[in-house]
C-alpha cells in the first residue's frame, strides 16, 4: 500500500523523469494497528550493552530505564522517589540509623517480580552489591558500594545496608537491581583469570529485569524493542511497545520526526531549533540540563594562582551575551557548580559575587600589579599577560565562545591564545592537557548531580593523579567541608555545607561557570505524559505513565 | 593456473602478517584509547580504572597484546569486543549482510550504468551526449555526500514522503519490497558518485581501443557496428577497467561510513566508525585485517580476470 511508487522512482531518478506525487505514508499514530500503541524513541548512539554496571555510555542509562528497577529513583523535579523500595529511607523516617562510625539503611521492598515470573527479593539487592564489589566485574565505578560493610536480608522484603562510615550520597546507590537466579553462575565463572563471564553474559544483550517493560529484541545498529510488562508492580503500562531507534545523524532524526517515523527526538541539535519550532504536530520541551559549560583556571600557573586575576577574568566575560549570540538564548548563565534546578542545595547568592563588570576587572588587574602597556596588553615585571585557552576542537559553539572570550579579555588587557585539541588529547589520562596540567584556561562541560557531592572536583587530595581536581585548587576550608558533606546525612545540615562551598568557590574563582545547557526534546503531540528528567534517571523515568492519544 | 593461485595465496600470508603488525602499531598511536570513554565520568576513580584496564587486558605489554590478538586470529574467533563483550565475529556477522546488500546493489547498479555511459560517450565522442555525460560525471563526482544525502532525505522522505527516511526496514516489516524502498535513497547516493567515476574510466579506456588497427580491420571486414563495439573494442577496453573494479571489491565489505550514517543504515562502516570512536581494538583490527585480506584476494582475482579476457596473458 505504502510508497508504491518507490521502485519506479529509483528508475525515474536515474532516467531523469519525474514521478507523480505519491500517497502519504501512514504516520505512526494513524490508522490503528500495532504502531498506534508504540512509542518510537530516537537514540543517537547505540548502547554498547544493556548492563548498567559495566557500561561507559549515557545511551545505556536511557535504554535500560524501562526494563530495570532501582530501589530509589529521581523524578523530574529532582526529588528522590521510591521505586522498588516502598519509601525513601531518611533519618527523619528512621530508615537511616547511625551505628558506631557508620550507618544502617533499611529498605522495605514492594511485591515485585522479574520478567520471568520469579519474585524480586532482598537477596537480589545483596547480589547487586556483590556484583559491584567483585574485582572481576568491569564495573564502571564502585564509588559508594565500597563503603558498604554488609547487606543483611532479615526477610525477603527487607534489606538492611550497613555502611562502614557515614555515606551521605547513599540514595544514589542501587540504581538497577540484578537478578541473582539468572546472573550468579555467570558472575562466578571466569573466562580468563580476573575476567568474570558477567562482563560477557548473554543477559547483557537480552536482560530480564523487573521494570515496566520487558526486553523483546535488539537488532544491532538498528533498534531495540521492549513490550509492556503486564505484571508490573505499578500496573500494566498504557503504551504497548517502546522502540529505541538508533539514528546517528541528526538530519536523519529530524526527517524521521517530520515523517512520523519517530515520536521522540531526544537532545535535538540546537542548530535545528528554528526549524523545529515551525514543525507542525510536535511539542518542543526545553529542559535545563545538569551539564554546564565552564572555564577552568589552572592554579599551578603562577599568573592564575593570583585570585585577583581569576576574578578579573570572570568579571570580564559577559555570560548573557554568549548565551544570546551563540546559544540562541537557550543555554542560560551559570554561576555555580550545583544546578539551579537542585533547589535544596543551590545557593542563589553566588549570582551576585562576580557578575559582568569589565571596569572592576581592570581595577583588580591593576591591584594585582598588571599594568597596561602601550600595545593595550598588560605587563608585570616585564612579562606580558598572555594566556592560552584549550578546548575540544570541532565543536562550533565552543570555538565561537573562545573567540568571544578572547575579545572580552583583550578589552581588559589580557592576551588570550586559542589552542584546541581533539577530545582525547584534552581529557585523556595520563597525557591529556587537563590531567597533566598543561593548560591555562580550559573550556569544557561538567555534569552536576542530584547529590551535591563535589569532593572529586575541589578537594586538595583530589589533584591528579588521585582525582579530577584539574584546577589544582586547594582551600583547607573547602577540603573540610567537602569531607563533612559526605558524612552528613541530614539534608538540612548538608545544604548549609554545600551552600557555603559555593560561596567560597565564587570568591576564590578556581573555575568560572559559564552556561547551563538546555536539552531540546521534541515529542510528537500524540504522546501524553512525557516529562523530561535531567537527572541520570533520564527521560524515560516515567514511561509507565505514558499514553498515546488516538489521532483520527 | 591452480598452482599459480596457490602460490600467490601462500606468498601473501607474510604480507598480511606484516600488515596486521603495522595496523596494530598505528592503532595504538591513536590518542585516547579504550579507557578514554571512562575518564570524563567523575565517578570513575583511578582504582576503578585500573581494574577495567586489567580486565580489558590493556595492562599487558604491547607485544603480548599483539600475540594474544594473533592467537585469537588463528583460532578464528577474532577475540571479544572490549565494550559489548560480544565475539567480534558475531558482531561482524550481524552488520555484514546489511552492508553487502547496500554496497553490492550500488556496485552492480553503478557499474552497469557507468560502463554503459562510458562506452556510449566514447563511441559518440564530442557529441552533445558525450558532453552531457562528462558534465554529469564531474558534478556527480564532486557532490559532497553529507550534503547531497541530506537533500535526498529532505526531498523524498520529509517533503514528498515517497520513500522511508532511514534504516533497512520499517519497524515490524521484513519484506523484500520494504527493503527495496529503503535501498533507493542510499543506493542512489552511492551510485551517483561511482557512476561518475566508472563512466570516466570506461570512456578513456574505450577511446584508446577504438583507435586500434584491429578495430579498423573489424570494420573493414564489414562487421556491423554493434559487433565491432561490443565484441572487438569493448572486451579489450575492459582489461584496465577490471583492475579498478577488482580493487573496488574490498570496499563492498568495508561499507560506506558517511552514507550509512546519514541513512541510519546499520552496516560495517558504522560498526567500524563506532569502534574507532571508542578504540575498540579487537573490532578495529578484525575489520581492517579482513579488508587487507580482501585487497590481496581481489588482486589475485584481477590477475585471473586478465587471463580470461586476454588470451595472450598466461600464468604458468
Amino acid at each position: 500500500m505504502r510508497r508504491v511508487l518507490s521502485s519506479l522512482l529509483s528508475l525515474g531518478l536515474l532516467a531523469g523523469c519525474a514521478g507523480k506525487g505519491g500517497d502519504q505514508p501512514a504516520k505512526t499514530g494513524e490508522g490503528g494497528g500495532a504502531m498506534a500503541r508504540t512509542v518510537v524513541i530516537h537514540n543517537q548512539q547505540e548502547p554498547e550493552t544493556l548492563n548498567g554496571a559495566i557500561s561507559s555510555m549515557m545511551a545505556t542509562v536511557d535504554a535500560i530505564t524501562p526494563i530495570m528497577s532501582a530501589l530509589i529513583t529521581v523524578n523530574d523535579k529532582m526529588e528522590y522517589i521510591p521505586d522498588l523500595a516502598e519509601t525513601v529511607p531518611t533519618l527523619e523516617n528512621k530508615g537511616v540509623k547511625l551505628e558506631g562510625k557508620g550507618m544502617a539503611v533499611t529498605y522495605k521492598l514492594r511485591k515485585a517480580s522479574w520478567h520471568d515470573g520469579k519474585p524480586v527479593t532482598a537477596d537480589d539487592v545483596k547480589f547487586t552489591w556483590q556484583v559491584y564489589m567483585d574485582p572481576a566485574v568491569k564495573a564502571t565505578s564502585r564509588d559508594g558500594y565500597d563503603k558498604i560493610k554488609a547487606v543483611d536480608t532479615p526477610d525477603p522484603q527487607t534489606v538492611v545496608v550497613h555502611f562502614k562510615e557515614i555515606y551521605a550520597p547513599y540514595l544514589g546507590l542501587f540504581g538497577g537491581i540484578f537478578p541473582r537466579h539468572l546472573l550468579e553462575a555467570d558472575l562466578k565463572k571466569q573466562d580468563k583469570p580476573g575476567d568474570s563471564h558477567f562482563n560477557q553474559s548473554a543477559w547483557n544483550r537480552a536482560p530480564v529485569g523487573s521494570g515496566a517493560f520487558k526486553f523483546k529484541e535488539w537488532v544491532p545498529g538498528d533498534h531495540i524493542t521492549y513490550e509492556a510488562n503486564s505484571a508490573y508492580y505499578r500496573g500494566k503500562p498504557k503504551v504497548e511497545t517502546i522502540v529505541f531507534k538508533i539514528i546517528p545523524d541528526e538530519n536523519n532524526a529530524y526527517t524521521q520526526l517530520q515523517a512520523g517515523a519517530i515520536d521522540i527526538y531526544q537532545s535535538a541539535a540546537l542548530t535545528q531549533y528554528d526549524q523545529l519550532k515551525q514543525m507542525p504536530g510536535v511539542v518542543i520541551h526545553e529542559t535545563p540540563s545538569l551539564s554546564y559549560e565552564h572555564l577552568d583556571f589552572n592554579l599551578a600557573n603562577p599568573v592564575l594562582a593570583d585570585v585577583k586575576v581569576r576574578r578579573a577574568i570572570s568579571m570580564a566575560i559577559n555570560r548573557e551575551e554568549i548565551s544570546a549570540k551563540i546559544y540562541k538564548g537557550l543555554y542560560k548563565p551559570a554561576y555555580s557548580d550545583q544546578s539551579p534546578l537542585n533547589t535544596t542545595y543551590y545557593e542563589p547568592a553566588v549570582e551576585k559575587v562576580s557578575g559582568f563588570d569589565p571596569e572592576g576587572a581592570g581595577k583588580l588587574l591593576d591591584e594585582a600589579g598588571w599594568t597596561l602597556g602601550a600595545d593595550g596588553f598588560r605587563i608585570k615585571d616585564g612579562k606580558p599577560l598572555k594566556l592560552t585557552i584549550a578546548s575540544t576542537s570541532g565543536r562550533k559553539p565552543r570555538e565561537l565562545t573562545e573567540q568571544v572570550i578572547k575579545s572580552y579579555l583583550k578589552a581588559v588587557g589580557i592576551n588570550l591564545e586559542i589552542n584546541n585539541v581533539p577530545g582525547p588529547k584534552l581529557f585523556g589520562r595520563p597525557d591529556g592537557l587537563l590531567y597533566s596540567g598543561q593548560y591555562d584556561l580550559g573550556l569544557y562541560a561538567w555534569v552536576s548531580n542530584i547529590d551535591p557531592n563535589n569532593i572529586f572536583l575541589w578537594s586538595s587530595k583530589q589533584h591528579p593523579p588521585a582525582g579530577q581536581n584539574y584546577t589544582r585548587y586547594s582551600n583547607p576550608e573547602v577540603d573540610k567541608l567537602t569531607e563533612a558533606g559526605n558524612k552528613t546525612v541530614s539534608t538540612a545540615e548538608r545544604a548549609k555545607i554545600y551552600k557555603r562551598i559555593q560561596l567560597l568557590l565564587a570568591q576564590d574563582a578556581p573555575m568560572m561557570p559559564l552556561l547551563v545547557w538546555t536539552t531540546l526534546n521534541v515529542v510528537n503531540q500524540r504522546i501524553e505524559g512525557f516529562k523530561p528528567n535531567p537527572t541520570s534517571a533520564g527521560n524515560l523515568w516515567n514511561c509507565h505513565e505514558w499514553a498515546i492519544k488516538q489521532v483520527k | 593456473m591452480g598452482a599459480y593461485i596457490l602460490r600467490r595465496l601462500l606468498t601473501s600470508l607474510p604480507l598480511l602478517l606484516g600488515v596486521t603488525l603495522l595496523l596494530f602499531c598505528i592503532m595504538h598511536l591513536m590518542p585516547g584509547g579504550p579507557l578514554a570513554a571512562y575518564t570524563q565520568n567523575p565517578r570513575v576513580r583511578p582504582e576503578d580504572l585500573e581494574k577495567i584496564k586489567h580486565i580489558m587486558g590493556l595492562d599487558q605489554p604491547l607485544y603480548m597484546q599483539y600475540l594474544y590478538w594473533l592467537r585469537s586470529l588463528l583460532t578464528g574467533n577474532l577475540g571479544n569486543s572490549l565494550f559489548t563483550g560480544q565475539a567480534v565475529t558475531e558482531m561482524i556477522a550481524s552488520f555484514l549482510p546489511n552492508t553487502l546488500v547496500l554496497m553490492g546493489t550500488s556496485f552492480v547498479v553503478s557499474l552497469a550504468i557507468g560502463v554503459f555511459l562510458g562506452v556510449m560517450s566514447a563511441v559518440k565522442q564530442y557529441t552533445p551526449f558525450d558532453f552531457g555525460v562528462t558534465t554529469f560525471a564531474f558534478i556527480g563526482y564532486s557532490l559532497p555526500v553529507f550534503w547531497f544525502g541530506v537533500m535526498l532525505l529532505l526531498l523524498f522522505a520529509a517533503q514528498l514522503k515517497w520513500l522511508p527516511s532511514g534504516g533497512v526496514h520499517d519497524l515490524g516489516e521484513t519484506g523484500l519490497l520494504d527493503l527495496l524502498e529503503h535501498l533507493v535513497l542510499p543506493v542512489t547516493m552511492l551510485s551517483i558518485v561511482s557512476v561518475a567515476s566508472w563512466s570516466r574510466y570506461m570512456r578513456s579506456s574505450m577511446l584508446e581501443v577504438i583507435r586500434q588497427e584491429y578495430v579498423r580491420t573489424a570494420r573493414a571486414k564489414g562487421l556491423d557496428e554493434f559487433r565491432v563495439i561490443g565484441r572487438h573494442a569493448f572486451r579489450n577496453a575492459l582489461v584496465p577497467v577490471v583492475t579498478i573494479i577488482a580493487l573496488a571489491l574490498p570496499g563492498i565489505f568495508g561499507g560506506a561510513i558517511m552514507t550509512e550514517t546519514i541513512f541510519a543504515w546499520p552496516g560495517i562502516g558504522r560498526l567500524f566508525f563506532d569502534s574507532l570512536g571508542r578504540s575498540d581494538y579487537p573490532v578495529i583490527m578484525a575489520i581492517l585485517t579482513i579488508s587487507a585480506a580482501l585487497v590481496v584476494v581481489s588482486n589475485i582475482l584481477a590477475d585471473i580476470a586478465y587471463a580470461a579476457l586476454d588470451p595472450r596473458i598466461r600464468y604458468d
